[in-house]
């Protein structure tokens, strides 16, 4: 075999996948970026046929302040989840970690959350909010108190959705950094506790800082795991009350399959896309730097 | 014998085969639609999974097969639009009762619909239908298919708690006239505060979860004060001080209201109501057959129906919610769409459907003896849709539904006043009903 033989091989093996794969992933988002320089709307399509507008959409988004609100939300959620996450998800693995094995059956139990489906949480969590008939409802009376109506209160039905993805997801965040820990060469540690540190200062000065990478990875898959929040919110609040929860996923699909707005929506799917990109970027980043790391110790 | 024993047998066998089996074959060559297939898009609930069941009768009758797919109510409409998009892959679809103006111009007027060769053909007759349901399925005038089921907003309050002699009495020392059902709004809210007997009873069932459900809730409100339309510029402002006293109204029940009912739907209006929490609600049909099963509700029997209470404008508002047969422009088999929807849309079908929760849109069934026999709400749902609101006919309801149900949530949150929530609105659907359609 010659090498340029060699060197086209895996080509030859590659291309079915490559092409089917191209198909599945490229053609839809090229679909959907065509659509988003269209104005094709229901009554657009009804009349004969939707026209290319170019950067029409682009420019109504700019000062589109529905969709301004849901991209600040949107951020907001995430930045306010996956902090909470990153914080509950470290403890427990710190905690799991320096326990005696019968606690380690944790391990499993813990990741049982994330399993359960999107649209069966939202439902368990609104009714476990129900002031009237739910969890907290009782919990309040029984403490004497009037419950708050969490999902009428634009402030509360906020934390009300950040509440349910922090119990679904906290788990996948934990796996994570639970893996992160197991990873951690434990010869520092030794020599660190031999020095006289306590658990805080393990933590603070060794752990802590050779977590960091991981700790990057986790909140970055997060991240962009919350892009995707939407099913949930729409059981549990339907965007609102008002604009309160209405994230921009929320708007995506209430400008494309509410308003039959397809084109517009595609546009705004657009922006979510390079969103998403610009994260999974950044993944790649840290992922590639935290490999020049390791190679470099 | 000219044959053997054994190819006696065999022959004897292959021929009462070739006879059973070409039996039916031929049967089914001989009916009018023998071949052909129907594609039918339709929502999903108790009423289409008894149509699905009962599909082998139509092909016995037609010969055709039918392709059915039931979708969730609440995605019939996008799916409509993305297939007919895509050239058309339906020959009929159910349409809900807002969506229609957008979705108009990919329909068959009724006018036009070929004539059904197996069903009677008076079936398709308008005439047979509640004209307000018919309305649900109109567009400027022209109409554009069979309504299917007739859901109009009704009353429905607690029987054995209007009928008790302690409660009448108590009722009658402190607002100084007879419990009965409310015929106004300022009795309802007598007896929403009446009834309000914390944690055990409540007065008030709102429908506050931002959806289409605040939109209705909203719209009946405020018909019921007399506001006049809210999808032109300025019909809020025209109608300001009805609109202000409407919302204000809603403002006042919220108070007899169970806790946490700011985030209400269907299913925790239903809930409560069926545990008995509740002395009065307002609900579509579709909602009353659950109320009167025993293996769902604690209240069978204990209830009955009622014009919605009139408003300060002396007329009770019900806002109506139909479903209608619709007849795609693209479809290659009209007359066998026509021959499907006639048949389901007919009497004789109906009543079967009716045990399946059904609630007719047509006259003759709503008044079978019968039927209203074991449907006791069914002259409720026929003079509701008497004097029916259809709500906004417009190519952009879905917008302007957005907008009255951001407000109206957001006043029921406590971020807005009746007055400010009323100028919101108007504000913003003056600004949506001016700009060019898109």
């Amino acid at each position: 075999m010659t090498p340029s033989q060699r060197r086209s091989t895996p080509w030859v093996f590659l291309w079915p996948g490559a092409l089917l794969l191209g198909l599945l992933l490229f053609v839809p988002i090229v679909f959907s970026l065509s659509l988003s320089l269209r104005d094709t709307t229901a009554t657009t399509l009804a009349q004969g046929g939707d026209a290319f507008i170019g950067a029409g959409n682009y420019v109504e988004l700019a000062s589109d302040e529905g969709f301004h609100a849901s991209v600040f939300l949107l951020l907001k959620f995430i930045v306010v989840t996956t902090s909470i996450e990153l914080v509950v998800a470290l403890a427990v693995a710190w905690w799991l970690d320096q326990v005696v094995r019968p606690w380690r059956i944790l391990e499993s139990l813990l990741i049982v959350p994330m399993f359960v489906i999107p649209v069966v949480s939202g439902l368990t969590f609104r009714y476990l909010l129900d002031p009237g008939e739910g969890l907290i409802g009782f919990v309040f009376e029984k403490l004497g108190r009037e419950p708050p109506a969490m999902l009428g209160d634009p402030t509360l039905a906020f934390w009300a959705i950040v509440l349910q993805d922090v119990w679904r997801m906290w788990p996948f965040v934990f796996l994570i950094v639970y893996a992160g820990f197991k990873g951690l060469p434990r010869e520092p540690l030794e020599a660190i506790t031999l020095e006289g540190a306590n658990a805080w200062q393990r933590f603070r000065y060794l752990i802590l800082p050779l977590l960091r990478p991981t700790l990057a990875v986790a909140a970055l898959l997060k991240a962009i795991e919350s892009l995707r929040a939407f099913t949930e919110i729409y059981v549990m609040t339907g965007g609102g009350p008002g604009e309160a929860t209405n994230l921009l996923s929320m708007y995506v699909v209430k400008q494309a399959f509410t308003f039959f707005r397809v084109g517009y929506g595609s546009a705004v799917s657009a922006v979510f896309l390079f969103v998403g990109l610009g994260l999974a970027l950044l993944f790649g980043w840290i992922q590639r730097r935290a490999a020049r790391g390791a190679t470099l110790a | 014998m000219i044959f053997a024993p054994r190819t006696f047998h065999v022959l004897a066998a292959t021929a009462l085969v070739s006879v059973l089996g070409a039996a039916p074959g031929s049967a089914l060559a001989a009916l009018p639609y023998a071949g052909k297939t129907l594609r039918v898009l339709s929502f999903n609930d108790t009423h289409a999974a008894a149509v699905a069941k009962r599909l082998p009768e139509f092909e016995k009758l037609t010969g055709a097969k039918v392709v059915f797919d039931a979708i969730a109510s609440n995605t019939v409409a996008a799916k409509t639009t993305s297939d007919q998009a895509a050239g058309g892959s339906y020959d009929l679809y159910t349409v809900d009762e807002p969506f229609m103006p957008q979705l108009a111009p990919f329909f068959v007027p009724l006018a036009q619909w070929p004539a059904p060769k197996t069903v009677d053909k008076s079936e398709l007759a308008p005439e047979r239908y509640l004209p307000a349901a018919l309305a649900g399925g109109s567009y400027k005038g022209t109409n554009f298919g069979l309504p299917i089921n007739g859901n109009v907003y009704m009353y429905v309050y607690r029987k054995d708690l209007f009928s008790d002699a302690k409660e009448r009495d108590a009722f009658k020392a402190k607002y100084k006239y007879e419990l009965k059902a409310p015929t106004t709004t300022a009795q309802m809210r007598d007896v929403a505060e009446f009834f309000t007997r914390p944690p055990s009873m409540y007065g008030f069932a709102p429908f506050t979860k931002m959806s289409e459900g605040t939109t209705v809730e909203a719209i009946w409100v405020l018909s019921t004060f007399g506001v006049r339309s809210v999808d032109t510029p300025q019909a809020l402002s025209l109608d300001a001080a009805k609109a202000t006293e409407a919302f204000q109204f809603y403002l006042d029940m919220m108070k007899f209201a169970p806790p946490g009912a700011t985030a209400w739907h269907h299913a925790e209006r239903m809930a409560a109501y069926s545990k008995g929490k509740l002395a009065q609600m307002m609900t579509w049909p579709s909602f009353v057959k659950d109320l009167e099963n025993p293996q769902k509700s604690l209240v069978v029997g204990k209830n009955d129906y009622a014009p919605p209470p009139a408003g300060p404008a002396g007329k009770p508002s019900a806002v109506a919610g139909t479903w209608t047969l619709a007849l795609p422009k693209s479809s290659k088999q009209k007359e066998l769409a026509s021959e499907f929807a006639g048949w389901w849309a007919s009497a004789s079908f109906g009543k079967s459907l009716v045990e399946s929760g059904m609630n007719p849109a047509r006259r003759d069934l709503l008044q079978d003896a019968a039927l209203v026999k074991s449907n006791p709400w069914f002259p409720g749902i026929l003079s509701n849709f008497e004097g029916a609101v259809v709500r906004p006919r417009s190519p952009d309801y879905n917008k302007l539904s957005d907008v009255v149900s951001r407000h109206f949530t957001k006043m029921i949150a406590g971020q807005a006043t009746a007055d400010a929530t009323v100028k919101a609105m108007d504000a913003e659907i003056s600004r949506l009903t001016s700009l060019p359609k898109k």
